[in-house]
């Protein structure tokens, strides 16, 4: 050709489009490569719907027909639960690729601390430190500080929980509040009478008696150290801050284990509340062991403690998100008990919508499903006291190494 | 007991994940060897093996942890789940 065509000349139907290669120039026209009238393969209409942009594709068919069945099975807010799930572990996982990982780890302790076995205060001073930041540091819905109330709750579980107390609540409306002490017998007054609190507390008032009371004992509990008893080696520390975490998710199990079975006692809420409240229950247990779910839990519980001790986790070939990843497959390898509820929840479901057995001709299924809630929520119980001896014995084997040095 | 008998008796004791497993074992192995041969305890691990084998217990510390952290979390929406059923 003696000189270029300019483009204004070509009209715009005849423009070769910019992305597509199905044209081939002829002559001076752009024409399709194939004839009109062509049949696509799948394979060529996969390729072609893959161009579209996201906002202007239309469901096909299949699409379309999968997805109704998928909602008629699981029910559009679980797979909303399951798609917010998603995005959520993707959110976390982008965070955790772009994480700084500090210069310096974390030490021993700090380990230990995050997940729950502390060194015992070793002084009433100490405890009011601990609330102080504990207080500090916590948010509630989405970043809020706590309300005066939620403090003054918070300040009694912690007190509760620094003694190894727990509350047996009484009364119609549960206003009344008794304190057992940590073998859970009654904390007595003077009378031999156990002692009895309002469960409740008006915020215009300044002092809240349970609580008051309970600083008195942390108090006096410091005082009697002090007067005798050596001091405890790190060892010995160790072991009681290990045994305080012990004792607390034991007693937490009991309250468990007494609510799960109350699930199961058929004459105290009858029969159709009984059938949705296990279904309900059942349905929050399965849908906690779908391994994604556990995933993101891990992410958001455990980034960090896997950011900050990034350096020593390269020491073993891990990135952060790799070691929440392995920790996760090695937790999913203990939890078929709950993969096979689910399996069996979602079979279930299908059975009972085909063959439309009423609800109430199948008790015994329920009694079966909660039966082995208590056993999965029992095993949760276990692994967690496990683990949290592994870490006992690992942080007394690095104090052990830091002594080579000394 | 010395500090490497004391050392060496934990790690047969405790629970490694496979991925750190054998290198424990390896430096548990040295450390015995050494000990046998007569060196003092600071000397049966040189500061670069000390260095690693506290990382790499570190290391599984963290893993032993996000697991730990994982239990507390599903069992707190156990809790929620039990909680909002009493209602």
């Amino acid at each position: 050709m003696a000189f270029e065509e300019p483009k204004f000349e070509t009209p715009a139907e005849e423009q070769k489009p910019e992305g597509d290669e199905g044209f081939k120039k002829e002559g001076d026209l752009w024409v399709p490569k194939e004839e009109r009238g062509h049949i696509r393969s799948a394979e060529e209409v996969e390729t072609a719907r893959e161009m579209i942009a996201e906002e202007n594709k239309v469901e096909s068919a299949e699409e379309r027909e999968e997805r109704k069945e998928k909602e008629w099975k699981y029910g559009t807010r679980t797979l909303e639960r399951i798609r917010d799930a998603e995005r959520e572990w993707a959110e976390e996982k982008k965070a955790m690729e772009s994480a700084k990982i500090p210069e310096k780890g974390m030490k021993t302790e700090e380990i230990l601390k995050e997940v729950g076995i502390e060194k015992p205060a070793e002084s009433f001073e100490e405890i009011e430190e601990r609330l102080k930041e504990e207080l500090k540091e916590t948010r509630v819905r989405g970043g809020e500080k706590l309300s005066e109330a939620e403090e003054i709750e918070r300040t009694r579980d912690f007190y509760l929980k620094e003694l190894g107390y727990s509350l047996e609540y009484k009364g119609l409306l549960r206003g009344k509040a008794r304190v057992l002490d940590a073998e859970g017998k009654y904390v007595v007054d003077e009378k031999g009478e156990p002692r009895e609190f309002k469960a409740f507390f008006k915020l215009e008032k300044e002092r809240t008696p349970l609580i008051d009371f309970l600083k008195e004992e942390l108090q006096s509990k410091f005082g009697k150290k002090t007067e005798g008893a050596a001091e405890k080696t790190e060892d010995e520390k160790l072991e009681a801050g290990f045994q305080k975490a012990t004792k607390t998710a034991e007693r937490e199990q009991e309250k468990r284990a007494e609510k799960v079975s109350s699930l199961g006692d058929i004459k105290k809420i009858g029969k159709e509340r009984l059938t949705k409240t296990v279904e309900k229950f059942s349905d929050v247990l399965s849908y906690l062991f779908v391994p994604d779910k556990l995933a993101s839990l891990g992410l958001r519980e455990g980034k960090k403690l896997a950011v900050e001790e990034g350096k020593d986790l390269a020491a073993a070939n891990l990135t952060p998100l790799a070691a929440i990843e392995e920790a996760v497959r090695h937790i999913i390898g203990r939890v078929q008990v709950g993969e096979s509820i689910r399996k069996r929840f979602i079979k279930k479901q299908e059975i009972g919508a085909l063959e439309e057995v009423p609800v109430d001709e199948r008790p015994e299924d329920y009694n079966e499903r909660v039966e082995e809630a208590r056993t999965s929520i029992e095993q949760a119980v276990r692994s967690l006291i496990k683990g949290q001896d592994k870490l006992r014995k690992k942080g007394k084997l690095t104090k052990l190494i830091e002594l080579l040095s000394a | 007991m010395s500090i490497v008998e004391q050392i060496s008796k934990l790690i047969d004791e405790t629970e490694f994940s496979d991925r750190v497993y054998d290198k424990i074992k390896e430096f548990s192995a040295k450390l015995k060897l050494r000990k046998e041969l007569g060196r003092k305890d600071e000397e049966c691990l040189t500061a670069e093996e000390k260095d690693e084998l506290m990382s790499l217990i570190k290391a599984d510390m963290v893993l032993d942890g996000i697991e730990v952290k994982i239990y507390q979390a599903f069992l707190d929406k156990v809790d929620k789940a039990l909680a909002d059923l009493e209602r």
